[in-house]
């Protein structure tokens, strides 16, 4: 971590810590925004860390954002910051200057496309972050990024198993307040990766909140005369969430390096991303699976704060494309080498 | 809280250039070498091909320059390895003595035994095996029987090693042998020795043939077998100190995920013929997988060159690994339409054959699971 990092994980850090209460968890659960917390993430500039300073931003890199994104993860933030992120940067980078307040992107699954033309913006995308609170939406077509006011398209609300608002628009024929043709490198596709990188970081940032807590738990819990975690069986299981969790944080970090590299250079960073949330995807079914098995009964109950990341990695590892999508993805950049070349291409790959 | 740490490394220019250098060298080397011999990875056994290594100056490449090494960084010999284990070259030879009875001669032995051994592991001609494991010791290495009684000029060795990989084709053992009688310190009282395999008294080699039908390790009975005490490495007491270290050395390189890459290539070789929707994605997750554990790997090798101890994360790194190189078998066999078999006519089910029976080994050489694991839950705070 560098300098500019570590201020910003101590920021976060204590931001999080002191106000993402596990009352303000459950309410946001019941569908209240929680406006003051998100007064202060954008007050803290933490919503434009990507945008550059002349357009109000921090012009930091992707791997700063990690940071906050990590946090996020950690602390079950019931907030869009990754979406309002993404979206600050992709307006940014054609060439409009982000508005204030809540703005998402759309769409966010990689089956689903919107049209921008003379007559504006049509289509449906559905599982959109928060898109009943967002105040504007970036449409991302292939024809171009399109600035969208709430009130020009209409909102079904859903929600993901951790109650995370997930909304359909639909748009007819909308008219964008401003739009701007993709940024250079920049395609459908690309920008679908963004998204499951920036989730996979808030996944590697809750599955290490799930390994500390587990931890802790089994330190604590008496039973049979000692402490769990002075069983064997257990530390077997510990052991093994510990080494998910560490595979987990190194392809994270891989795929945010790899995003750095890509923005600075004619490179194509998106085997990382793939790599990191495919390995992330496939950690948390076996992180909850373990700590819920440790924690007992208490932690299947909605009181105990264990849920709040375990409905998460639930939903999260199926958002911006679950382990078999990039799975497949990987394969079937694989499966277009030789065989006996694959070594050698893997080793051309940054770490 | 971080329990481990795996900060990125990126592998220097110099690593890169040693690379393609090793790359061209097998591509030529082993142009006709089987693809069923290149998944038996670092236990094929070749001194012809380790003396070639040798000539090359690609063992014990990080030693010093006096005893013949070439002084290069810790990450060309990690780029080294990488590429001997992705073309399954066979280095079974020498591996051992350059992966770790090398590095412990260096690291607690006098310069003498540095001057009389290390040259010849060097030119690929002196072949080290592992004396730790006993009939009744295995996992519990502090339980071992094997002593050493003190005599004029030396020592005289009791006792049985078993497991002990290539010890019918190597001229040494660094053995871990008692000293002085168990104490309430159970890892006190035990001191490691060179012990020369060819003296043709107090010392029997049997070879043990393993499920895949090879003799790769055997059983060696001492008895009244005389060591001088110019044989013994480090201080008498500190034995278990130095397999410490050793185990550190044993457990961070590449070849701790790297066992079944042959089967993962054959695998995609196969795919490419009879392309499927679940070929790809197995494929895909494997080489997501694949990339990952090179990362962390790397991050090993990464503490190494810096001088940190790499004990706890090289552990995570082989637990990890051994479950995805046991894994691939595992995987191939579900989506196979053949039947595997050492003599089969293709390479993917000959391979096939020869890894599923070898992996299960995998996660018990070198430490076994369970040990990782526990290491792994001390790393955690829970012991």
């Amino acid at each position: 971590m560098n300098e500019l990092q570590q201020i910003m994980a101590d920021t976060v850090e204590k931001l999080f810590s002191a106000e993402v209460t596990k009352n303000l968890k459950e309410t946001a659960e019941t569908n209240v925004f929680p406006e003051k917390l998100w007064q202060a993430v954008a007050e803290n500039g933490l919503l434009h860390i990507l945008a550059p300073e002349h357009m109000g931003g921090v012009g930091g890199q992707f791997a700063d954002a990690e940071v906050i994104a990590r946090a996020a993860g950690r602390h079950s933030v019931p907030l869009p910051i990754v979406e309002a992120i993404l979206a600050n940067h992709l307006l940014a980078a054609a060439g409009i200057t982000p508005p204030d307040g809540v703005t998402v992107f759309a769409p966010v699954r990689p089956d689903e496309k919107l049209t921008l033309g003379s007559d504006g913006v049509s289509g449906t995308a559905t599982r959109i972050p928060w898109g009943r609170r967002a105040d504007h939406v970036a449409v991302i077509t292939e024809d171009g990024i399109a600035l969208l006011k709430a009130g020009d398209y209409d909102v079904t609300e859903n929600q993901n198993i951790a109650t995370e608002p997930r909304d359909t628009l639909e748009f007819n024929g909308a008219t964008p307040a401003e739009k701007a043709p993709l940024p250079t490198g920049m395609t459908m596709h690309s920008i679908f990766t963004l998204g499951a990188m920036m989730r996979a970081s808030q996944m590697s940032g809750a599955i290490e909140w799930v390994l500390e807590a587990t931890v802790q738990y089994a330190n604590e819990r008496v039973q049979f005369g000692r402490p769990l975690g002075k069983l064997q069986v257990i530390q077997q299981n510990l052991a093994e969430m510990a080494g998910h969790t560490a595979a987990s944080t190194a392809a994270v970090l891989g795929a945010f390096q790899a995003a750095d590299l890509a923005a600075s250079d004619d490179f194509d960073g998106r085997f990382e991303t793939a790599a990191a949330k495919t390995r992330v995807s496939e950690a948390a079914g076996i992180i909850c699976s373990h700590a819920h098995q440790v924690h007992g009964a208490i932690g299947f109950t909605y009181e105990h704060d264990l849920h709040f990341r375990t409905r998460r990695l639930w939903s999260w590892r199926d958002e911006f494309g679950s382990d078999s999508y990039w799975s497949d993805w990987i394969g079937a950049q694989i499966l277009e080498k030789e065989a006996d070349d694959i070594w050698s291409w893997l080793t051309t790959r940054p770490t | 809280m971080q329990y481990f740490n795996f900060d990125p490394y990126s592998l220097p220019p110099e690593a890169e250039a040693l690379r393609l250098e090793v790359r061209e060298f097998l591509k030529k080397e082993l142009a006709d070498y089987p693809a069923v011999l290149r998944s038996r990875s670092w236990a094929g056994l070749d001194p012809a091909f380790s003396r070639k290594m040798g000539e090359k100056g690609w063992i014990g490449i990080t030693w010093p320059k006096k005893y013949g090494g070439a002084e290069r960084s810790f990450f060309e010999r990690y780029a080294l390895l990488e590429e001997l284990l992705a073309s399954g070259a066979p280095v079974g030879s020498h591996w051992i003595a350059d992966r770790q009875s090398g590095p412990t001669i260096l690291r607690f032995g006098t310069d003498e035994q540095c001057h009389r051994i290390l040259p010849g592991i060097i030119r690929g001609e002196t072949y080290i095996c592992i004396g730790m494991s006993e009939p009744d010791t295995g996992s519990d290495l502090a339980s071992i029987r094997t002593k050493a009684d003190k005599v004029d000029g030396g020592y005289l060795i009791n006792g049985t090693k078993v497991w002990t990989t290539a010890a019918h084709h190597c001229e040494w053992m660094i053995a871990l042998v008692r000293t002085s009688p168990p104490s309430e310190n159970r890892h006190a009282g035990m001191s490691q020795f060179l012990i020369n395999l060819k003296k043709d008294k107090g010392v029997t080699v049997s070879p043990i043939k393993n499920i895949a039908g090879e003799n790769h390790f055997n059983m060696v009975v001492f008895e009244d077998f005389f060591v001088p005490d110019e044989d013994r490495i480090g201080e008498e007491g500190d034995g278990w100190k130095q397999v410490t270290a050793e185990l550190a050395f044993e457990r961070s390189g590449p070849e701790r995920y790297m066992s079944s890459i042959q089967l993962l290539i054959e695998m995609i070789r196969e795919a490419k013929l009879d392309p499927s929707r679940r070929a790809q994605r197995e494929i895909g997750r494997l080489i997501a997988h694949l990339a990952t554990l090179r990362r962390m790997s790397i991050s090993v090798a990464g503490k190494l060159e810096s001088r940190a101890n790499p004990a706890l994360e090289a552990s995570v790194v082989k637990d990890l690994g051994a479950v995805y190189e046991q894994d691939l078998p595992e995987i191939a066999h579900r989506y196979s339409n053949g039947e595997a078999s050492m003599s089969a006519t293709t390479d993917f089910e000959q391979v096939r054959a020869y890894i599923t029976q070898a992996a299960v080994s995998f996660s018990l050489r070198g430490g076994t699971r369970e040990i990782l694991r526990g290491i792994i839950a001390r790393g955690l705070g829970l012991r």
